[in-house]
């Protein structure tokens, strides 16, 4: 949700009110130590730690209210946010909070005596990061929101709440509240609000905080219907391990299915079954095993694991059907492609005495990052719709590569592109490194648009490097940007050249030699980011309108 | 104060944060300003239309900046003596305007500052060399190589009253900006010691590509370990602006390399550990390894209430543990630039603030955080760390550079 036109204005003008309010315009309260650092902006930082304390002034005019300023909360703060349309002693009026859920987050709005209003309990929000607070107040009602620090992208937002004491015409004092350590900086009064009420605000979407009430989070965790619809529910945060357990669904013995997808770099995740409110019981059939290429799993909660499948059995942002059978005195699971074809599947495994006719719930767990999970219900069947979803491509070339578009085939110990339209790409999965001299002899066609090696690659292709033979050559990375360019670069069709993509850490670099071993083209080191130091990627071709042939592909130590 | 603040570089120390005055009866206090308080924590806005036009000269890491992605910042004109690096300057910033050398870049009156990043044993030369010719600079680290190079830029910036900036990027990696604001906010407790290290295998080796071009040696070849000692000590004096006073240091050698048999610095140590000792008491354990089986620059600060680790090659996450909980997160910093910088170019997504900070610092009209005296006080410490090492260990005292 951005509004970017109307935060921008605000911004442009937010600064100069904060700089220029003097610090004798303030009133506190409570026992704070508060500090103005003068700047552009000024910051107010409140020093004290583990206690409340509060700076008002007084706005003019006598229109309806509305409030707003960056807070940047400490990381042992208890809550910090704003007040607004309050009377200056503070015996009446209003404070948006960030806080409320220990070492989770959350969103909350108290009046002056203390009873919490509203509250987005799961509301993420980070320590030394700034948000935007916001409080709108009209005769009798208020509302709030919450933005990311670009004054648009919109993190929590309540519907109008009834607030039959509140009298903008006179509580006009408003300010900052810390209950602990916090910055605060372009505080100012608006003419209007940074957003209008929207349908699809985080809050509404959020589990748990909306009116889904059958649902209970255990541990930290973002776990948010990713439409208004309630479709599909995701779980957003890099958290070690999150759970929900959903009251309604369950049952003693039965089939539980749910269709998963598991984000980048998640660790795994999956289908609980026969839980109890906290997790502290039941099975979990989930996706494990090495990150993004890992097994099916069966675990009994909280022993841990009864079987474990072979590796490679499931990919990023793939979707997968995952299903758990309880019956008969067994606990099975099975893994299969969104069009309902088998993967793989456990063996039926007893359940233990105390178990048998135990009831319990369905749930849905992460493990170490984010996932999405749809279609879970214990009556569920595979959807026509959902089973038009494909997985990922086939591989022409066995089950070392990764292919995508084209026609690749085996020549003796090369490959080839055959295909003469579109574009065609197949990464190798088994020749990994992290830094060294990812290298191939690459022979384009005469008809060849553009052909690239792919270096340090995922298999997603998302991450890594591409030299790219094209008008010139090209260095750049797969998120699309350039390091290197050099347009008068001329190569051949039908001519072989050694292509090597030189990985020293954090530094990147291209060398191109023609068959007899002399050196075209070497470039100097490119700096990308240090998370390149250990991360460990494949080498992989590209072609583009045209044909090639690739052949002794191979990652080495640098020299 | 203490005695190497200037009133200008002011930090905001948690005691200095303490000691400010109250001011009318709101009960709010008026602090000084701090730089590392306003960097650290609002968004970037553009607030002047002021442009800085800056030469850049190195055309190997000098490429890695942003300067022609600020708003307020022209490159101007380039400079490398090799002329494949002066055109991938000149491409990297969309500058036509070249120079084949610094001696003649500094001679252009349209140019207002200079990016120094040529080779290190010449930082000192050519950033001396600049500012005489009138020009701010910013320049890669260290900022010298020797103690009379240390008193020598130290003398030239303040007679020229020109601004400096060491591009140390540890200073603005995201885990040390994080232990700044928790140091600020008092939050460590006493932070009672911090080991830190930079681990970088290949460096001064004979056979290291770095270690030679066009078939001569590099400065690299058998660069002394301490000698580049910036990475790690920017992990506690730009965290709390101590000083590292005393030092002793141990060296571990590479018998079998050339590297380390003849070199220029007559140096046999390709590691080296240091315990340094601060200004406040605390000790420091400072590693520069060129041979060891770890790499990248990392620290963990350790306080009476609170630490903080940063990963490490080894596979260690973040953690900061704090009195009631662990937080496996930081947070991006990445509001602090302006929106076409948010991309991480290297060195822990330092270089767009390194960019970002000496670009406002002139438009501001302020000395940038990492000003002459705290690049001295991070690269000095190395140099007699070196002494130390070549002594067996014997502890050293460390001259300060700071004002009088």
């Amino acid at each position: 949700m951005h509004f970017a036109a109307t935060a921008l204005t605000w911004i442009a003008s937010a600064a100069l009110a904060g700089a220029d309010t003097p610090a004798d315009a303030w009133q506190t309260a409570g026992e704070g130590a508060w500090q103005v650092l003068p700047g552009t902006p000024a910051v107010m930082w409140q020093g004290s730690p583990g206690v409340a304390a509060s700076a008002v002034q007084t706005i003019p005019g006598t229109a309806a209210i509305v409030w707003r300023c960056f807070v940047e909360p400490a990381p042992t703060v208890d809550s910090a946010g704003i007040w607004f349309a309050a009377t200056p002693d503070l015996a009446s009026g209003y404070r948006l909070t960030l806080g409320g859920n220990p070492g989770l987050g959350g969103v909350q709005l108290h009046d002056a005596s203390g009873t919490l209003l509203w509250e987005d309990k799961y509301a993420p929000w980070t320590y030394y990061t700034p948000y935007v607070l916001e409080g709108v107040a009209e005769s009798g009602r208020v509302r709030v929101e919450v933005f990311r620090w670009d004054g648009a992208t919109l993190e929590a937002q309540s519907d109008w709440i009834d607030a039959p004491g509140c009298a903008p015409d006179t509580m006009r004092a408003c300010g900052l509240y810390a209950h602990g350590i916090a910055r605060f900086y372009r505080w100012e009064p608006a003419v209007s609000p940074l957003s209008p009420i929207v349908a699809d605000s985080p809050s509404k979407l959020r589990l748990v905080t909306s009116d889904d009430t059958e649902w209970t989070i255990i541990g930290p965790g973002e776990w948010k219907w990713m439409t208004p619809e309630k479709k599909i529910l995701r779980q957003g945060a890099d958290v070690f391990r999150s759970s929900v357990v959903n009251a309604n669904l369950g049952g003693s013995e039965g089939t539980w299915r749910c269709r998963i997808l598991l984000e980048k770099g998640a660790g795994g995740g999956g289908l609980i079954l026969r839980t109890d409110p906290q997790i502290q019981t039941g099975f979990s059939i989930w996706l494990g095993g090495n990150h993004g290429a890992g097994s099916l799993m069966l675990y009994r909660i909280p022993d841990g694991q009864l079987w474990c499948g072979p590796q490679e059995q499931w990919h990023y942002d793939t979707e997968y059907i995952l299903e758990g059978t309880v019956k008969d005195g067994k606990v099975s699971g099975k893994l299969m492609k969104a069009d309902g074809t088998l993967v793989v599947e456990s063996p039926q495994l007893d359940l233990l005495e105390k178990e048998k006719g135990l009831t319990g719930n369905l749930g849905l767990m992460t493990y170490i990052g984010k996932g999405r999970f749809w279609d879970f219900s214990d009556a569920t069947r595979v959807s026509e719709a959902a089973a038009t979803v494909e997985g990922p491509a086939a591989s022409m070339l066995g089950s070392e590569w990764v292919v995508s578009g084209g026609v690749w085939t085996w020549h003796n110990e090369a490959i080839l592109q055959n295909a003469r339209e579109g574009l065609a790409a197949a990464v190798n999965k088994a020749v990994t490194g992290a830094k060294g001299v990812y290298s191939a002899t690459i022979t384009p066609q005469q008809d060849a648009q553009a052909v690239s090696l792919l270096f340090q690659v995922s298999p997603d292709m998302k991450e890594g490097f591409e030299i790219r033979l094209e008008k010139g050559l090209l260095l750049r990375t797969l998120s699309g940007r350039v390091l290197y360019e050099k347009p008068d670069f001329v190569w051949t069709g039908g001519t072989s050249y050694l292509v090597e993509g030189i990985v020293v850490t954090d530094r990147v670099s291209v060398r191109v030699s023609d068959p007899a071993g002399n050196v075209l083209l070497k470039t100097d080191d490119y700096y990308v980011s240090d998370t390149n130091n250990t991360r460990i990627g494949g080498i992989g071709f590209q072609t583009l309108n045209g044909t090639a042939e690739f052949i002794n592909w191979a990652v080495r130590p640098l020299e | 104060m203490k005695k190497h603040e200037s009133p200008e570089t002011s930090r905001l120390s948690r005691r200095g944060f303490m000691r400010t005055t109250a001011a009318g009866a709101s009960g709010i206090v008026l602090a000084g300003a701090s730089s590392d308080v306003l960097a650290s924590g609002p968004a970037w806005q553009q607030t002047s239309e002021k442009k800085i036009r800056i030469g850049v000269v190195g055309g190997g890491f000098g490429v890695s900046f942003h300067w022609h992605e600020h708003p307020n910042c022209i490159v101007e004109a380039v400079s490398d003596l090799i002329p494949e690096r002066r055109e991938r300057l000149q491409s990297k910033y969309a500058c036509e305007k070249a120079y084949e050398s610094l001696e003649e870049l500094i001679l252009d009156p349209a140019i207002d500052a200079v990016a120094v990043f040529t080779e290190a044993p010449n930082h000192a030369r050519h950033v001396i060399d600049c500012m005489e010719h009138g020009k701010h600079v910013i320049s890669a680290v260290p900022a010298c190589c020797t103690l009379e190079e240390a008193a020598r830029m130290k003398e030239v910036k303040e007679r020229t009253g020109l601004k400096y900036m060491m591009a140390e990027t540890s200073h603005y990696r995201w885990e040390t900006i994080t232990a700044r604001r928790l140091h600020q906010d008092g939050l460590f407790g006493e932070l009672v010691y911090c080991e830190a290290e930079y681990y970088h295998p290949g460096i001064g080796w004979a056979n290291n590509d770095l270690s030679m071009r066009d078939g001569k040696r590099t400065w690299r070849w058998g660069l002394p370990p301490m000698s580049y000692p910036t990475h790690s000590t920017s992990f506690l004096v730009s965290v709390t602006h101590e000083r590292l006073v005393k030092v002793s240091c141990i060296g571990t050698k590479k018998p079998d390399d050339p590297g380390f048999q003849d070199n220029a610095y007559n140096n046999p140590y390709v590691n080296a550990m240091a315990m340094f000792l601060t200004d406040e008491g605390h000790p420091f354990r400072c590693n520069v390894c060129w041979d060891i089986h770890a790499h990248g620059e990392r620290a963990q600060w350790l306080g009476t209430n609170a630490a903080m680790y940063m990963p490490g090659s080894g596979g260690q996450p973040f953690v900061l543990q704090l009195p009631d909980r662990s937080i496996n997160t930081l947070p991006d910093y990445w509001h602090m630039l302006p929106e076409k910088m948010r991309y991480d170019s290297g060195h822990g997504s330092s270089h767009p603030f390194l960019t970002n900070e000496f670009v406002m610092a002139l438009v501001e009209d302020r000395e940038p955080e990492v000003d002459l005296y705290e690049a001295l006080a991070l690269t000095v410490p190395g140099i007699v760390a070196q002494q130390s090492s070549f002594k067996d260990g014997e502890q050293l005292e460390i001259p300060s550079f700071d004002l009088a």
